[in-house]
Protein backbone atom coordinates (compact mmCIF):
# COMPACT_ATOMS: atom_id res chain seq x y z
CA UNK A 1 0.00 0.00 0.00
CA UNK A 2 1.31 3.34 -1.04
CA UNK A 3 1.69 5.36 2.07
CA UNK A 4 0.93 9.14 2.74
CA UNK A 5 2.35 10.92 5.56
CA UNK A 6 1.94 14.90 6.71
CA UNK A 7 4.48 16.56 8.81
CA UNK A 8 4.04 18.02 12.41
CA UNK A 9 3.61 21.41 12.27
CA UNK A 10 6.54 23.47 13.45
CA UNK A 11 6.28 26.92 14.27
CA UNK A 12 9.96 28.42 13.50
CA UNK A 13 11.48 30.58 15.93
CA UNK A 14 11.67 34.50 15.30
CA UNK A 15 14.99 34.70 13.43
CA UNK A 16 14.41 31.66 11.39
CA UNK A 17 11.29 33.08 10.51
CA UNK A 18 13.01 36.44 9.73
CA UNK A 19 15.44 34.38 7.36
CA UNK A 20 13.12 32.68 5.66
CA UNK A 21 11.22 35.86 4.50
CA UNK A 22 13.71 38.37 4.35
CA UNK A 23 14.21 37.95 0.50
CA UNK A 24 10.30 38.74 0.27
CA UNK A 25 10.62 41.49 2.20
CA UNK A 26 13.54 43.15 0.76
CA UNK A 27 11.45 42.72 -2.38
CA UNK A 28 8.53 44.32 -0.42
CA UNK A 29 6.39 41.12 -1.26
CA UNK A 30 5.19 40.61 2.19
CA UNK A 31 1.69 41.00 3.21
CA UNK A 32 1.54 44.26 5.67
CA UNK A 33 1.35 42.17 9.03
CA UNK A 34 4.25 39.89 8.34
CA UNK A 35 5.94 43.30 7.17
CA UNK A 36 5.09 44.96 10.27
CA UNK A 37 6.92 41.54 12.33
CA UNK A 38 9.78 41.79 10.15
CA UNK A 39 10.57 45.59 10.93
CA UNK A 40 9.97 45.09 14.81
CA UNK A 41 11.81 41.89 15.04
CA UNK A 42 14.92 43.40 12.85
CA UNK A 43 15.20 46.83 15.02
CA UNK A 44 15.35 44.29 17.83
CA UNK A 45 17.86 42.19 16.90
CA UNK A 46 21.33 42.78 15.40
CA UNK A 47 22.43 39.52 13.17
CA UNK A 48 18.82 39.93 11.73
CA UNK A 49 19.44 43.26 11.02
CA UNK A 50 22.86 42.53 9.43
CA UNK A 51 21.19 39.65 7.77
CA UNK A 52 18.76 42.39 5.97
CA UNK A 53 21.91 44.40 5.22
CA UNK A 54 23.93 42.06 3.31
CA UNK A 55 21.00 40.77 1.31
CA UNK A 56 19.80 44.29 0.62
CA UNK A 57 23.75 44.90 -0.31
CA UNK A 58 23.00 41.68 -2.56
CA UNK A 59 20.20 43.35 -4.28
CA UNK A 60 21.76 46.62 -5.14
CA UNK A 61 24.97 45.23 -6.23
CA UNK A 62 22.97 42.64 -8.74
CA UNK A 63 20.11 45.89 -9.57
CA UNK A 64 23.80 47.59 -10.76
CA UNK A 65 24.38 45.12 -13.02
CA UNK A 66 23.89 44.88 -16.41
CA UNK A 67 20.88 42.66 -18.70
CA UNK A 68 21.79 39.46 -18.45
CA UNK A 69 19.99 37.02 -19.93
CA UNK A 70 18.02 34.84 -17.89
CA UNK A 71 19.41 31.69 -16.13
CA UNK A 72 17.28 28.57 -17.99
CA UNK A 73 14.13 28.12 -15.64
CA UNK A 74 16.50 27.27 -12.99
CA UNK A 75 14.43 29.52 -10.23
CA UNK A 76 11.64 28.38 -11.21
CA UNK A 77 12.43 25.05 -10.67
CA UNK A 78 13.81 26.01 -7.20
CA UNK A 79 11.00 27.83 -5.87
CA UNK A 80 8.34 24.83 -7.42
CA UNK A 81 10.10 22.44 -5.54
CA UNK A 82 11.12 24.15 -2.31
CA UNK A 83 8.22 26.41 -1.94
CA UNK A 84 5.17 24.10 -1.75
CA UNK A 85 3.06 23.97 1.35
CA UNK A 86 0.58 21.34 1.35
CA UNK A 87 -2.93 21.40 1.74
CA UNK A 88 -5.28 17.91 2.05
CA UNK A 89 -6.45 16.46 -1.39
CA UNK A 90 -9.84 15.83 -0.09
CA UNK A 91 -10.79 19.61 0.60
CA UNK A 92 -9.60 19.64 4.65
CA UNK A 93 -8.03 22.35 6.04
CA UNK A 94 -4.48 23.13 4.47
CA UNK A 95 -2.14 21.34 6.03
CA UNK A 96 1.51 22.75 7.39
CA UNK A 97 4.77 22.95 4.72
CA UNK A 98 6.82 19.73 4.71
CA UNK A 99 9.95 19.90 6.39
CA UNK A 100 9.09 23.98 7.01
CA UNK A 101 12.25 24.89 8.52
CA UNK A 102 14.37 23.23 6.38
CA UNK A 103 13.04 24.50 2.92
CA UNK A 104 13.72 27.97 4.13
CA UNK A 105 17.01 27.91 5.55
CA UNK A 106 17.57 25.54 1.53
CA UNK A 107 15.53 28.65 -0.07
CA UNK A 108 17.40 31.10 1.52
CA UNK A 109 20.99 29.29 1.06
CA UNK A 110 19.61 28.62 -2.50
CA UNK A 111 18.66 31.98 -3.18
CA UNK A 112 22.01 33.76 -1.63
CA UNK A 113 23.56 31.08 -3.73
CA UNK A 114 21.76 32.18 -7.05
CA UNK A 115 22.00 35.87 -6.47
CA UNK A 116 25.75 35.07 -5.58
CA UNK A 117 26.13 33.35 -9.31
CA UNK A 118 24.51 36.24 -11.17
CA UNK A 119 26.49 38.70 -9.38
CA UNK A 120 29.83 36.89 -10.53
CA UNK A 121 29.00 35.88 -13.45
CA UNK A 122 27.56 39.75 -14.31
CA UNK A 123 30.57 41.38 -12.97
CA UNK A 124 33.10 39.08 -15.37
CA UNK A 125 30.97 39.94 -18.06
CA UNK A 126 30.61 43.60 -17.15
CA UNK A 127 34.36 43.93 -17.14
CA UNK A 128 35.59 41.87 -19.81
CA UNK A 129 33.26 44.15 -21.51
CA UNK A 130 34.68 47.19 -19.93
CA UNK A 131 37.85 45.56 -20.99
CA UNK A 132 37.37 44.72 -24.56
CA UNK A 133 36.02 48.31 -25.06
CA UNK A 134 38.86 49.90 -23.50
CA UNK A 135 41.71 47.90 -25.43
CA UNK A 136 39.40 47.45 -28.97
CA UNK A 137 38.53 44.25 -30.30
CA UNK A 138 41.39 42.36 -30.07
CA UNK A 139 42.55 39.88 -32.57
CA UNK A 140 43.79 36.64 -30.91
CA UNK A 141 45.64 35.27 -33.67
CA UNK A 142 48.94 36.51 -34.94
CA UNK A 143 48.43 37.54 -38.40
CA UNK A 144 51.29 35.86 -39.99
CA UNK A 145 50.42 33.39 -42.50
CA UNK A 146 52.73 30.52 -43.54
CA UNK A 147 51.64 28.68 -46.43
CA UNK A 148 51.86 24.77 -45.92
CA UNK A 149 49.60 23.56 -48.57
CA UNK A 150 48.76 24.93 -51.88
CA UNK A 151 47.31 28.14 -52.30
CA UNK A 152 43.36 28.25 -52.83
CA UNK A 153 42.07 28.46 -55.56
CA UNK A 154 40.06 31.39 -56.80
CA UNK A 155 36.52 29.87 -55.97
CA UNK A 156 37.57 29.74 -52.13
CA UNK A 157 39.35 32.83 -51.39
CA UNK A 158 36.28 34.64 -51.02
CA UNK A 159 35.89 33.13 -48.24
CA UNK A 160 35.68 35.78 -44.98
CA UNK A 161 37.85 35.25 -42.32
CA UNK A 162 35.35 37.20 -39.95
CA UNK A 163 32.43 35.56 -40.88
CA UNK A 164 34.11 32.29 -39.67
CA UNK A 165 35.49 34.09 -36.49
CA UNK A 166 32.21 35.61 -36.00
CA UNK A 167 30.54 31.90 -36.10
CA UNK A 168 32.94 31.26 -33.48
CA UNK A 169 32.05 33.94 -31.27
CA UNK A 170 28.54 33.06 -32.14
CA UNK A 171 28.85 29.68 -30.76
CA UNK A 172 30.82 30.76 -27.73
CA UNK A 173 28.09 30.59 -25.11
CA UNK A 174 29.27 29.78 -21.09
CA UNK A 175 27.49 26.70 -20.47
CA UNK A 176 26.94 26.31 -16.09
CA UNK A 177 25.41 23.20 -14.58
CA UNK A 178 22.48 24.65 -13.56
CA UNK A 179 22.01 27.95 -15.63
CA UNK A 180 23.21 28.38 -19.70
CA UNK A 181 24.12 32.32 -19.78
CA UNK A 182 24.49 33.99 -22.90
CA UNK A 183 27.53 36.15 -22.76
CA UNK A 184 30.89 37.01 -25.03
CA UNK A 185 33.70 35.06 -23.94
CA UNK A 186 35.83 36.55 -21.15
CA UNK A 187 38.86 37.60 -23.88
CA UNK A 188 42.46 38.60 -22.45
CA UNK A 189 44.04 40.73 -25.26
CA UNK A 190 46.33 38.83 -26.73
CA UNK A 191 49.85 41.51 -25.93
CA UNK A 192 49.01 40.65 -22.07
CA UNK A 193 49.37 43.95 -19.82
CA UNK A 194 46.70 45.80 -17.88
CA UNK A 195 43.75 44.05 -19.72
CA UNK A 196 45.18 40.67 -18.75
CA UNK A 197 46.04 41.55 -15.35
CA UNK A 198 42.28 42.85 -15.04
CA UNK A 199 40.49 39.36 -16.19
CA UNK A 200 43.03 37.90 -13.85
CA UNK A 201 41.88 39.58 -10.98
CA UNK A 202 38.39 38.96 -12.05
CA UNK A 203 38.57 35.36 -12.18
CA UNK A 204 40.08 35.22 -9.03
CA UNK A 205 37.86 36.75 -6.97
CA UNK A 206 35.23 35.22 -8.71
CA UNK A 207 36.65 31.91 -7.73
CA UNK A 208 37.69 32.97 -4.27
CA UNK A 209 33.99 34.27 -3.63
CA UNK A 210 32.94 30.95 -4.97
CA UNK A 211 35.37 28.42 -3.31
CA UNK A 212 33.85 29.60 0.28
CA UNK A 213 30.61 28.26 -0.51
CA UNK A 214 31.76 25.25 -2.11
CA UNK A 215 33.66 24.37 0.39
CA UNK A 216 30.98 24.46 2.57
CA UNK A 217 28.86 21.95 0.36
CA UNK A 218 31.38 19.87 0.78
CA UNK A 219 31.02 19.84 3.73
CA UNK A 220 27.60 18.68 3.16
CA UNK A 221 27.72 16.24 0.36
CA UNK A 222 28.41 12.77 0.40
CA UNK A 223 32.67 11.29 0.09
CA UNK A 224 31.69 9.55 -3.64
CA UNK A 225 30.67 13.28 -5.03
CA UNK A 226 33.09 15.13 -3.27
CA UNK A 227 36.46 12.85 -4.33
CA UNK A 228 34.77 12.92 -7.90
CA UNK A 229 34.37 16.79 -8.04
CA UNK A 230 37.70 17.55 -6.35
CA UNK A 231 39.49 15.48 -9.03
CA UNK A 232 38.12 17.22 -11.71
CA UNK A 233 39.02 20.67 -9.90
CA UNK A 234 42.25 19.09 -10.25
CA UNK A 235 42.25 18.41 -13.88
CA UNK A 236 41.26 21.77 -14.42
CA UNK A 237 43.78 23.43 -12.05
CA UNK A 238 46.52 21.22 -13.97
CA UNK A 239 44.69 22.68 -17.25
CA UNK A 240 45.29 26.43 -16.02
CA UNK A 241 48.80 25.68 -14.77
CA UNK A 242 49.55 24.53 -18.31
CA UNK A 243 47.87 27.51 -19.76
CA UNK A 244 49.45 30.11 -17.34
CA UNK A 245 53.29 28.37 -18.28
CA UNK A 246 52.69 28.35 -21.63
CA UNK A 247 51.05 31.82 -21.79
CA UNK A 248 54.11 32.94 -19.18
CA UNK A 249 56.16 31.70 -22.40
CA UNK A 250 54.07 33.22 -24.89
CA UNK A 251 52.62 36.23 -23.55
CA UNK A 252 51.91 37.67 -27.17
CA UNK A 253 49.72 34.22 -27.85
CA UNK A 254 46.23 35.13 -28.34
CA UNK A 255 45.62 31.37 -28.20
CA UNK A 256 46.82 30.76 -24.83
CA UNK A 257 45.04 33.15 -23.98
CA UNK A 258 41.95 32.14 -24.82
CA UNK A 259 43.03 28.34 -23.42
CA UNK A 260 43.47 30.40 -20.37
CA UNK A 261 40.11 31.51 -20.21
CA UNK A 262 38.53 28.78 -21.12
CA UNK A 263 40.31 26.68 -18.29
CA UNK A 264 39.31 29.74 -15.99
CA UNK A 265 35.68 29.52 -16.95
CA UNK A 266 35.87 25.99 -16.71
CA UNK A 267 36.48 26.09 -13.25
CA UNK A 268 33.88 28.73 -12.41
CA UNK A 269 31.28 26.80 -13.84
CA UNK A 270 32.37 23.67 -11.62
CA UNK A 271 32.06 25.71 -9.00
CA UNK A 272 28.73 27.38 -9.43
CA UNK A 273 27.71 23.82 -10.28
CA UNK A 274 28.83 22.68 -6.96
CA UNK A 275 27.37 25.92 -5.35
CA UNK A 276 24.16 25.59 -6.41
CA UNK A 277 23.46 21.78 -5.80
CA UNK B 1 -3.69 9.10 5.47
CA UNK B 2 -4.58 11.66 3.71
CA UNK B 3 -3.32 11.97 -0.26
CA UNK B 4 -1.71 15.69 -0.46
CA UNK B 5 -1.62 17.98 -3.40
CA UNK B 6 1.23 20.63 -3.16
CA UNK B 7 0.42 24.38 -4.40
CA UNK B 8 0.29 27.55 -2.09
CA UNK B 9 -1.74 30.03 -0.63
CA UNK B 10 -0.58 32.76 -1.97
CA UNK B 11 -0.65 31.08 -5.57
CA UNK B 12 -3.51 29.17 -5.56
CA UNK B 13 -5.30 31.49 -8.35
CA UNK B 14 -2.31 30.84 -10.70
CA UNK B 15 -2.25 27.26 -9.62
CA UNK B 16 -5.81 26.71 -10.50
CA UNK B 17 -5.58 28.14 -13.90
CA UNK B 18 -2.49 26.49 -14.47
CA UNK B 19 -4.93 23.01 -13.48
CA UNK B 20 -7.39 23.89 -16.39
CA UNK B 21 -4.46 24.63 -18.81
CA UNK B 22 -3.06 21.22 -18.16
CA UNK B 23 -6.27 19.42 -17.73
CA UNK B 24 -6.27 19.31 -13.83
CA UNK B 25 -4.66 16.12 -13.29
CA UNK B 26 -5.92 15.31 -10.40
CA UNK B 27 -5.39 11.56 -8.90
CA UNK B 28 -8.43 9.36 -7.93
CA UNK B 29 -8.15 8.95 -3.84
CA UNK B 30 -9.59 5.75 -3.91
CA UNK B 31 -7.09 4.34 -6.65
CA UNK B 32 -4.45 5.48 -4.70
CA UNK B 33 -5.15 4.24 -1.37
CA UNK B 34 -6.45 0.59 -2.94
CA UNK B 35 -3.59 -0.18 -5.26
CA UNK B 36 -0.09 -1.17 -5.14
CA UNK B 37 -0.03 -0.74 -8.74
CA UNK B 38 -1.54 3.23 -8.91
CA UNK B 39 -3.27 4.07 -12.25
CA UNK B 40 -4.09 8.26 -12.02
CA UNK B 41 -4.95 10.17 -14.96
CA UNK B 42 -2.16 12.46 -16.04
CA UNK B 43 -3.44 15.68 -18.89
CA UNK B 44 -0.99 14.83 -22.15
CA UNK B 45 0.61 18.00 -21.44
CA UNK B 46 1.04 17.80 -17.77
CA UNK B 47 4.33 18.27 -15.96
CA UNK B 48 5.23 14.77 -14.27
CA UNK B 49 7.69 15.71 -11.63
CA UNK B 50 9.50 12.75 -9.98
CA UNK B 51 12.32 13.05 -7.35
CA UNK B 52 14.10 9.60 -6.30
CA UNK B 53 17.00 9.19 -3.58
CA UNK B 54 18.36 5.70 -5.02
CA UNK B 55 17.96 2.37 -6.60
CA UNK B 56 16.46 2.42 -10.44
CA UNK B 57 13.56 4.59 -12.06
CA UNK B 58 11.82 3.36 -15.34
CA UNK B 59 9.44 5.58 -17.35
CA UNK B 60 8.45 4.63 -20.40
CA UNK B 61 5.59 6.72 -22.86
CA UNK B 62 2.16 5.07 -23.40
CA UNK B 63 -0.54 5.89 -25.33
CA UNK B 64 -3.76 7.39 -24.04
CA UNK B 65 -3.80 9.60 -20.68
CA UNK B 66 -3.42 7.27 -17.93
CA UNK B 67 -0.25 6.80 -16.26
CA UNK B 68 0.77 3.93 -13.41
CA UNK B 69 2.96 3.49 -11.12
CA UNK B 70 4.40 0.59 -9.31
CA UNK B 71 7.24 -1.16 -7.99
CA UNK B 72 9.57 0.33 -5.90
CA UNK B 73 9.13 -1.35 -2.80
CA UNK B 74 6.03 0.85 -2.67
CA UNK B 75 7.79 3.43 -0.69
CA UNK B 76 6.83 6.31 -2.76
CA UNK B 77 4.37 9.41 -2.21
CA UNK B 78 2.22 10.71 -5.59
CA UNK B 79 1.20 14.01 -5.19
CA UNK B 80 -1.25 16.43 -7.88
CA UNK B 81 0.92 19.98 -7.84
CA UNK B 82 -1.53 21.45 -10.07
CA UNK B 83 -0.33 21.41 -13.47
CA UNK B 84 1.09 17.40 -13.03
CA UNK B 85 1.87 15.18 -10.83
CA UNK B 86 4.88 14.61 -8.71
CA UNK B 87 6.34 11.10 -6.95
CA UNK B 88 8.49 10.96 -4.85
CA UNK B 89 10.04 7.70 -3.10
CA UNK B 90 10.10 7.72 0.61
CA UNK B 91 13.35 6.81 0.67
CA UNK B 92 14.29 10.41 1.75
CA UNK B 93 12.86 13.30 0.40
CA UNK B 94 15.46 15.13 -1.54
CA UNK B 95 15.12 18.55 -3.29
CA UNK B 96 15.38 20.06 -7.09
CA UNK B 97 18.83 19.49 -7.10
CA UNK B 98 19.36 16.56 -5.79
CA UNK B 99 20.21 17.20 -2.13
CA UNK B 100 18.96 15.09 0.72
CA UNK B 101 16.42 16.60 2.91
CA UNK B 102 15.53 13.96 5.72
CA UNK B 103 17.24 10.84 5.99
CA UNK B 104 16.28 7.73 4.72
CA UNK B 105 13.20 5.38 6.21
CA UNK B 106 13.69 2.04 5.24
CA UNK B 107 15.86 0.25 2.79
CA UNK B 108 13.72 1.60 -0.21
CA UNK B 109 16.10 1.26 -2.43
CA UNK B 110 15.47 -2.69 -3.09
CA UNK B 111 16.05 -4.23 -6.06
CA UNK B 112 12.48 -3.41 -7.80
CA UNK B 113 12.87 -0.50 -9.85
CA UNK B 114 9.90 1.99 -9.59
CA UNK B 115 8.33 2.02 -12.97
CA UNK B 116 6.57 4.62 -14.57
CA UNK B 117 3.90 4.44 -17.65
CA UNK B 118 3.66 8.33 -18.30
CA UNK B 119 1.30 9.56 -21.57
CA UNK B 120 4.34 9.85 -23.87
CA UNK B 121 3.56 13.57 -24.67
CA UNK B 122 3.90 14.66 -21.05
CA UNK B 123 7.05 16.58 -19.95
CA UNK B 124 8.91 14.88 -17.72
CA UNK B 125 11.12 16.14 -14.72
CA UNK B 126 13.57 13.89 -12.59
CA UNK B 127 15.95 14.28 -10.04
CA UNK B 128 17.52 11.45 -8.10
CA UNK B 129 20.91 11.30 -6.40
CA UNK B 130 22.23 7.68 -7.42
CA UNK B 131 19.28 6.40 -8.95
CA UNK B 132 19.49 5.04 -12.19
CA UNK B 133 17.44 6.17 -14.65
CA UNK B 134 15.85 4.93 -17.83
CA UNK B 135 13.41 6.80 -19.72
CA UNK B 136 11.91 5.31 -23.46
CA UNK B 137 9.61 6.65 -25.58
CA UNK B 138 9.13 10.07 -24.34
CA UNK B 139 7.89 12.95 -27.07
CA UNK B 140 7.99 15.97 -24.41
CA UNK B 141 10.74 17.62 -23.42
CA UNK B 142 12.77 15.56 -20.32
CA UNK B 143 15.13 16.98 -17.88
CA UNK B 144 16.92 14.63 -15.78
CA UNK B 145 19.34 15.78 -12.97
CA UNK B 146 21.10 13.10 -11.13
CA UNK B 147 24.87 13.16 -9.02
CA UNK B 148 25.64 9.67 -9.76
CA UNK B 149 23.02 7.89 -11.24
CA UNK B 150 23.47 6.74 -14.60
CA UNK B 151 21.03 7.74 -17.32
CA UNK B 152 19.62 5.89 -19.87
CA UNK B 153 17.49 7.58 -22.64
CA UNK B 154 15.54 5.90 -25.73
CA UNK B 155 13.56 7.85 -28.14
CA UNK B 156 13.35 10.88 -26.41
CA UNK B 157 11.89 13.30 -29.30
CA UNK B 158 11.31 16.67 -27.23
CA UNK B 159 14.04 18.73 -25.46
CA UNK B 160 16.48 17.31 -23.48
CA UNK B 161 18.58 18.35 -20.80
CA UNK B 162 20.75 15.92 -18.39
CA UNK B 163 22.35 17.23 -16.01
CA UNK B 164 25.00 14.57 -13.91
CA UNK B 165 27.84 14.78 -11.59
CA UNK B 166 29.36 10.98 -11.96
CA UNK B 167 26.72 9.57 -14.04
CA UNK B 168 27.18 8.14 -17.69
CA UNK B 169 24.50 9.18 -20.10
CA UNK B 170 23.86 7.25 -23.08
CA UNK B 171 20.85 8.14 -25.73
CA UNK B 172 19.90 5.85 -28.31
CA UNK B 173 17.82 6.95 -31.25
CA UNK B 174 18.36 10.72 -31.02
CA UNK B 175 16.35 13.56 -29.45
CA UNK B 176 15.85 17.11 -31.11
CA UNK B 177 17.76 19.60 -29.34
CA UNK B 178 19.71 18.04 -26.22
CA UNK B 179 21.91 19.50 -23.62
CA UNK B 180 24.21 17.60 -21.78
CA UNK B 181 26.15 18.68 -18.59
CA UNK B 182 28.42 15.99 -16.60
CA UNK B 183 31.73 16.46 -14.21
CA UNK B 184 33.18 12.78 -15.07
CA UNK B 185 30.15 10.94 -16.05
CA UNK B 186 30.93 9.45 -20.07
CA UNK B 187 27.98 10.56 -22.60
CA UNK B 188 27.38 8.39 -25.52
CA UNK B 189 25.05 9.73 -28.16
CA UNK B 190 23.58 7.61 -30.95
CA UNK B 191 20.94 8.99 -33.88
CA UNK B 192 21.60 12.94 -32.45
CA UNK B 193 19.38 14.82 -34.64
CA UNK B 194 19.55 18.96 -34.74
CA UNK B 195 21.56 20.66 -32.33
CA UNK B 196 23.82 18.76 -29.04
CA UNK B 197 25.60 20.61 -26.91
CA UNK B 198 27.68 18.53 -24.25
CA UNK B 199 30.12 19.78 -21.67
CA UNK B 200 32.26 17.68 -19.21
CA UNK B 201 35.49 18.27 -17.45
CA UNK B 202 37.07 14.24 -17.58
CA UNK B 203 33.84 12.86 -19.42
CA UNK B 204 35.11 11.04 -22.59
CA UNK B 205 32.38 12.09 -25.41
CA UNK B 206 31.38 9.83 -28.22
CA UNK B 207 28.12 10.95 -30.57
CA UNK B 208 26.86 9.05 -33.32
CA UNK B 209 25.09 11.66 -35.33
CA UNK B 210 21.96 11.44 -37.30
CA UNK B 211 20.97 14.62 -39.42
CA UNK B 212 23.06 17.15 -36.74
CA UNK B 213 22.92 20.53 -37.56
CA UNK B 214 24.69 21.65 -34.69
CA UNK B 215 27.45 20.56 -32.36
CA UNK B 216 28.81 21.59 -29.54
CA UNK B 217 31.77 19.98 -27.51
CA UNK B 218 33.71 21.02 -24.83
CA UNK B 219 35.75 19.38 -22.22
CA UNK B 220 38.50 19.12 -20.13
CA UNK B 221 40.08 16.46 -20.34
CA UNK B 222 37.62 14.25 -22.10
CA UNK B 223 38.47 12.78 -25.46
CA UNK B 224 35.89 13.28 -27.89
CA UNK B 225 34.89 11.11 -30.92
CA UNK B 226 32.27 12.55 -33.26
CA UNK B 227 31.43 10.48 -36.08
CA UNK B 228 28.06 9.85 -38.32
CA UNK B 229 26.63 12.05 -41.08
CA UNK B 230 26.59 15.94 -40.94
CA UNK B 231 24.12 18.04 -42.68
CA UNK B 232 25.98 20.23 -44.95
CA UNK B 233 25.80 23.14 -43.34
CA UNK B 234 26.12 21.67 -40.18
CA UNK B 235 28.89 24.00 -37.90
CA UNK B 236 30.40 21.82 -35.21
CA UNK B 237 32.28 23.03 -32.53
CA UNK B 238 34.93 20.74 -30.24
CA UNK B 239 37.17 22.20 -27.27
CA UNK B 240 39.58 20.43 -25.35
CA UNK B 241 42.12 21.06 -23.37
CA UNK B 242 44.03 17.83 -23.27
CA UNK B 243 41.49 15.61 -24.74
CA UNK B 244 42.03 13.80 -27.98
CA UNK B 245 38.98 14.80 -30.76
CA UNK B 246 38.43 12.36 -33.55
CA UNK B 247 35.94 13.58 -36.33
CA UNK B 248 34.99 10.59 -38.66
CA UNK B 249 32.51 11.41 -41.04
CA UNK B 250 30.47 8.74 -43.58
CA UNK B 251 30.33 11.88 -46.56
CA UNK B 252 32.32 14.30 -47.42
CA UNK B 253 32.63 17.48 -45.26
CA UNK B 254 32.53 20.11 -47.81
CA UNK B 255 33.20 24.10 -45.58
CA UNK B 256 35.75 24.90 -43.50
CA UNK B 257 37.92 23.97 -40.78
CA UNK B 258 39.21 26.25 -37.84
CA UNK B 259 41.69 24.40 -35.89
CA UNK B 260 43.92 25.98 -32.70
CA UNK B 261 46.30 24.07 -30.68
CA UNK B 262 49.29 24.92 -29.00
CA UNK B 263 51.12 21.78 -29.45
CA UNK B 264 48.37 18.93 -30.63
CA UNK B 265 48.47 17.11 -33.97
CA UNK B 266 46.09 17.22 -36.80
CA UNK B 267 46.02 14.68 -39.11
CA UNK B 268 43.46 14.44 -41.70
CA UNK B 269 42.25 11.85 -44.35
CA UNK B 270 40.78 13.70 -46.77
CA UNK B 271 41.89 17.36 -48.67
CA UNK B 272 42.94 20.09 -46.36
CA UNK B 273 43.70 23.71 -47.98
CA UNK B 274 45.30 26.49 -45.99
CA UNK B 275 42.82 29.49 -46.54
CA UNK B 276 44.59 33.08 -46.34
CA UNK B 277 44.66 34.52 -43.26
CA UNK B 278 45.58 31.26 -41.22
CA UNK B 279 48.28 31.67 -39.03
CA UNK B 280 51.12 29.70 -37.51
CA UNK B 281 53.56 31.41 -35.17
CA UNK B 282 57.49 30.42 -35.55
CA UNK B 283 57.77 27.84 -32.79
CA UNK B 284 56.38 24.19 -34.18
CA UNK B 285 52.85 23.11 -33.83
CA UNK B 286 51.89 26.58 -32.13
CA UNK B 287 49.31 26.82 -34.13
CA UNK B 288 45.64 28.82 -35.10
CA UNK B 289 45.24 27.63 -38.73
CA UNK B 290 42.11 27.72 -41.10
CA UNK B 291 41.42 25.16 -43.68
CA UNK B 292 39.26 24.57 -46.47
CA UNK B 293 37.89 21.36 -46.18
CA UNK B 294 36.52 19.07 -49.53
CA UNK B 295 36.08 21.48 -52.53
CA UNK B 296 34.39 24.18 -49.90
CA UNK B 297 31.14 24.30 -48.73
CA UNK B 298 28.96 25.68 -45.94
CA UNK B 299 29.89 23.10 -43.10
CA UNK B 300 31.88 25.00 -39.95
CA UNK B 301 34.07 22.96 -38.71
CA UNK B 302 36.34 24.67 -35.27
CA UNK B 303 38.44 22.46 -33.42
CA UNK B 304 40.72 23.34 -30.38
CA UNK B 305 43.18 22.15 -28.15
CA UNK B 306 45.98 22.71 -25.83
CA UNK B 307 47.75 19.15 -25.90
CA UNK B 308 44.78 17.04 -27.46
CA UNK B 309 45.33 15.74 -31.24
CA UNK B 310 42.82 16.04 -33.47
CA UNK B 311 41.82 13.76 -36.54
CA UNK B 312 39.85 13.88 -39.53
CA UNK B 313 38.83 10.58 -40.90
CA UNK B 314 36.25 9.72 -43.82
CA UNK B 315 33.92 6.91 -44.20
CA UNK B 316 32.15 4.51 -41.75
CA UNK B 317 33.98 2.86 -39.08
CA UNK B 318 35.28 -0.24 -39.57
Amino acid sequence: MTEFTKAPAVPPAPCERFEAQVGEWCGRALPAHEEEWMRHHHESCASCAQLRREFAALIAEARALPPLSPPRDLWSSIEARLDAPVIAFDGRPPLTVLTRRRTSSVRTLALAATVLVAVSSGVTWHIARRTQNATGPSNAVPQTSTAITPAPTASTAGIDDADVDRGALAWATVVMSNTAVARPVTRRTANGGAGADLANGVYDQEIQALRSIVDDRFAELDSVTVRALKANLAIIDAAIRDSRRALARDPRSGLLATQLDRSLEAKLALLRQVALL
Amino acid sequence: MPIVLATTSRRTAVIAGLSLFAGAALVPVSVMQAQRDTSFAVARDAVVDVTVRGGRVVVRGTDGSTGTVRGGDGQYRLRATGVGISLTNRDGDIDSHGNATSRPQSGGNGDAPLVLELPRNVRLVLSTLSADVEVTDISGSVEVRTRSGAVTLEKVGGRLIVETISGEVRLTDGVGTARVSTVSGDVTMHGVREEVHITTTSGDLRLALARATRVEAQTVSGDVRVEGRLMPDAQVQVITHSGDIVLRSTDDIRGTLQFSTFNGELSAGGQLILLPGSSTTSRPGRASQRYQLGSGGAARLVLSTFSGDVRLMRGAQP
